[in-house]
């Protein structure tokens, strides 16, 4: 509802207290720990020693193996569950049990080391398979491979190319010599393979012919044995290898019912990380260290109490108005303003001296997405699915705002649809057109809507037009508030002031009241006004600052309020689309049997429809998004704080209970 | 002779030409859209399969144009009188009403699907870079949706409210 106010912490601890401490702090979660910048530009404070980073080197480890172990997991044994899953919950002692972290470690390497053995084997399996690949046109010889020239006989292996005819090379060489035997053992397509067997005193000759046919020699890379038994060895012995594949993937699949502890694993490395990066910010002395961070106010008396019991000493400082900039900033919400923080955080969070604009925002977020996404049918349906979502998982994060705030948005498109007329567009006249009997008659749904799109676009574009007119002129309430919150008031009234009048002025000129003789006299007063925008100037600049105000001023209000003109365009769009997709859902079984036109009308209008809902959803929360941040935001908002972010305990898989210690 | 000709057949064939126009030029679009976004997204699923649901929602998301094209066309073969059997008594002067109606979605429906598919073929990148972000490439690829959005909108108008 607010932007929370945060203190100063500095704290002087001893050594001996601090692992203790900073345990502390992360079990309470609201303790910012930051790096003492403007101690360090005091070279005595710089002097001081800062703690080893190795206990977060090796968390850092540790984390990473967690992971890969479970990607690993994922990857044979991907779990089951999705969207619907709840986490499950642990106690937070359970997270810190240093027994169990221990065998969850223990179980992550197991992993590891599995997957290694598979992929070793793997690549042994490849590699015997490539062997049995290169002996496979050698398998019809019936020679052992080792075969080699004696004093005598020349015998090798070799290959010509699959271009030469074997048959007329053996003729040319049994006319060359007698003493020269070439036997073909196979061919691969490119090359032919032969065993050439030759007596020393031919040997010349012999070659002189295969040279002319470009033979060259193979080598058998020591293999013994016919090329047929080595063939079958290998052939063995991949059975084997792929049984033991087979059976290490069967191990590594049965860890599937330790992702629990091994997702815990992660968890708590996680933690370990958290609070060791925030030790790594802490300054030491031989007995002592040094924290500086933040803390909200409300948190003080708490952290007070705990840390009565230590010999410490602390203070705490309210920042002054210099040190705004570096301030972290936490948006104190309720139930109902706490989803809007991810439409916010996606755009940036306040500064420090501007306002929390969570609970202005969320009245016209709802109605603008469910204005443009009037629909009966599809607000149902995008409350109900979003609602079972947060049921069934209770999703955290942004995720989870995004979800809460769907159903929000999901109602109110429900409402605006039923009051507008829309239920999956025009579903209801043209599905009785089909079965042949008459429109329900429901108020607003099926007869006298408050509001026709279709049939009157320009009643919506004004109506559009108005709302817009409206948040904007919240905006620059807001921002009159602002400035004068800091006594900044002559520029609240010359700069915010003047434009009421004036858009006053045109109200009533527009209504034609408050004319004398045809002047519209608060216009005029207005417009005066508008010359105060030069007080800040001197001589020539004066003039040039007024038409400069006039300028922005009329381009920038009359854009911004043209720019809500799409609400009222989304609004139409969605329902054009839909209500083609119920004409082509009606008119396709128009000449068929009923039963036969109401499951094609309902074919045609399921799949129209869930591409018509995908589309709006998207589009819808853009364009209600945009009308927030350019022409809502622009009026007031002070953009550029750091989200606070305290050491605490963060948790992806599980949901870890609050206990007190 | 070519007077009487374009009184009495030009009615349909410019209310067809119109239509074909506005369905034929924004399929062209969303198909070239959706081209480029799925060559892109083929490039970072052939590294990394996993991310296949976030590369094809980009993708498609140019594909939208082709669909508003096909509504924009459809309604002016209804306002034509094609299905009801009067197209025969549709004027010349209505013809070439709905012919400047369909322009808007046509044109707009071509080119913005194409831009919008270099949007959405850059997001892949942020699906490579950072799967977690990859919903603000969605988002700027919406901001592109817009302007065949209003395109589809004025269509729409000068066809239901034209004559």
């Amino acid at each position: 509802m607010s932007i929370v106010k945060m203190k100063r912490l500095r704290l002087v601890g001893m050594q001996s207290d601090r692992e203790e401490q900073l345990r502390l702090f992360q079990h309470m979660g609201c303790v910012e720990i930051d790096e003492p910048k403007k101690k360090l530009a005091d070279p005595r404070w710089a002097a001081l020693a800062r703690p080893d980073g190795e206990a977060l080197t090796r968390a850092r480890m540790e984390y990473d193996s967690a992971q890969t172990a479970l990607k690993i997991l994922k990857k044979y044994a991907p779990p089951k569950g999705g969207l619907l899953t709840r986490r499950p919950e642990i106690r937070e002692e359970e997270l810190f049990d240093d027994t169990r972290y221990r065998d969850g470690l223990e179980k992550v390497n197991e992993v590891v080391e599995l997957e290694r053995q598979i992929s070793t084997l793997y690549a042994e399996q490849s590699k015997l398979r490539s062997q049995k690949l290169s002996l496979s046109p050698w398998l019809e010889l019936d020679v052992p491979l080792e075969s080699t020239s004696s004093n005598e006989v020349t015998v090798f292996f070799g290959t010509v190319g699959s271009a030469v005819a074997v048959p007329e090379l053996q003729g040319k060489l049994r006319s060359a010599t007698d003493l020269a035997e070439l036997t073909p053992a196979g061919n691969d397509g490119e090359l032919q393979y032969f065993l050439f067997v030759c007596h020393k005193s031919a040997e010349d000759t012999a070659l002189e012919v295969l040279k002319e046919h470009g033979y060259s020699r193979a080598t058998m890379r020591g293999l013994t044995g016919t090329a047929l038994e080595n063939d079958r060895q290998i052939e063995a012995r991949l059975e084997t290898l792929s049984q033991q594949t087979e059976q290490t993937i069967e191990t590594l699949k049965g860890y599937a019912e330790h992702r629990l502890s091994l997702q815990l694993c992660e968890e708590r490395a996680r933690q370990e990380i958290a609070r060791e990066q925030a030790r790594c910010r802490l300054l030491d002395t031989e007995q002592t260290y040094f924290l500086e961070g933040w803390l909200p106010e409300e948190s003080v008396p708490a952290v007070e109490k705990k840390l009565t019991a230590y010999a410490c000493a602390w203070e705490t400082e309210t920042p002054a108005k210099e040190d705004y900039p570096e301030v972290p900033i936490q948006l104190k919400s309720n139930m109902f303003t706490e989803p809007i923080n991810t439409i916010t955080e996606m755009y940036s969070m306040p500064s420090y001296d501007g306002v929390d604009p969570n609970p202005l925002m969320l009245p016209f977020y709802v109605f603008f997405f469910g204005f443009m996404f009037a629909d009966l049918g599809y607000g149902i349906i995008l409350a109900g699915v979003c609602a079972l979502v947060q049921i069934k998982a209770r999703p955290k994060g942004g995720f989870g705002q995004l979800i809460r705030l769907m159903i929000m948005c999901g109602i109110s498109a429900a409402v605006i649809g039923f009051f507008t007329g829309g239920f999956f567009s025009d579903f209801l006249t043209r599905f009785c057109g089909v079965i042949g009997v008459a429109v329900p008659q429901i108020r607003f749904l099926t007869y006298g809507p408050l509001l026709d799109v279709m049939n009157e676009p320009m009643t919506a574009l004004v109506f559009a037009m108005i709302v817009g007119f409206v948040q904007i002129i919240v905006g620059m309430i807001i921002r009159f508030y602002m400035l004068l919150r800091e006594r900044k008031i002559m520029e609240a009234i010359w700069d915010i002031g003047t434009w009421w009048v004036i858009f006053a002025g045109i109200f009533l000129m527009v209504a034609g009241i408050g004319g004398v003789n045809g002047i519209p006299v608060v216009l005029v007063i207005g417009l005066i006004m508008l010359l105060a925008q030069g007080r800040n100037s001197k001589g020539f600049g004066r003039v040039t600052s007024v038409i400069n105000a006039i300028y922005n001023g009329v381009t920038g209000y009359f854009g911004d309020i043209l720019s809500y003109s799409r609400l009222m365009v989304m609004m139409l769009a969605s329902s054009v689309i839909g209500q083609v997709f119920n004409i082509l859902a009606s008119m396709f079984g128009s000449s068929l049997p009923k039963a036969a036109a109401v499951i094609i009308f309902f074919v045609i209008f399921i799949i129209g429809h869930a591409f018509n809902f995908g589309l709006n959803v998207i589009g819808t929360y853009v364009h209600t998004s945009r009308l927030q941040y350019l022409e809502f935001f622009k009026q007031f908002y002070r953009e550029g704080g750091r989200k606070f972010k305290p050491l605490n305990v963060e948790t992806t898989y599980v949901d870890v209970i609050k206990e007190e210690k | 002779m070519f007077g009487e000709l374009i009184t009495q057949y030009g009615g349909a064939f410019f209310g067809f030409f119109g239509a074909a126009l506005a369905c034929g030029l924004a399929c062209v679009g969303s198909a070239k859209g959706t081209g480029i976004a799925g060559e892109a997204g083929a490039g970072l699923l052939a590294e990394d399969p996993t991310q296949f649901s976030k590369c094809m929602i980009l993708q498609v998301i140019p594909g939208t144009q082709g669909l508003y094209g096909l509504v924009i066309a459809f309604l002016a073969l209804m306002k034509m009188g094609l299905f009801a059997g009067t197209i025969g008594d549709l004027t010349t002067v209505q013809g070439l009403q709905i012919l400047a109606a369909c322009i808007p979605m046509a044109v707009a429906g071509l080119l913005s699907a194409i831009a919008q598919g270099r949007v959405a073929a850059a997001s892949v990148n942020i699906v490579a870079k950072s799967p977690n972000d990859w919903s603000k490439g969605m988002v700027l690829c919406i901001i592109v949706e817009f302007y065949a959005i209003l395109s589809l909108l004025i269509s729409f108008l000068m066809i239901w409210f034209g004559f």
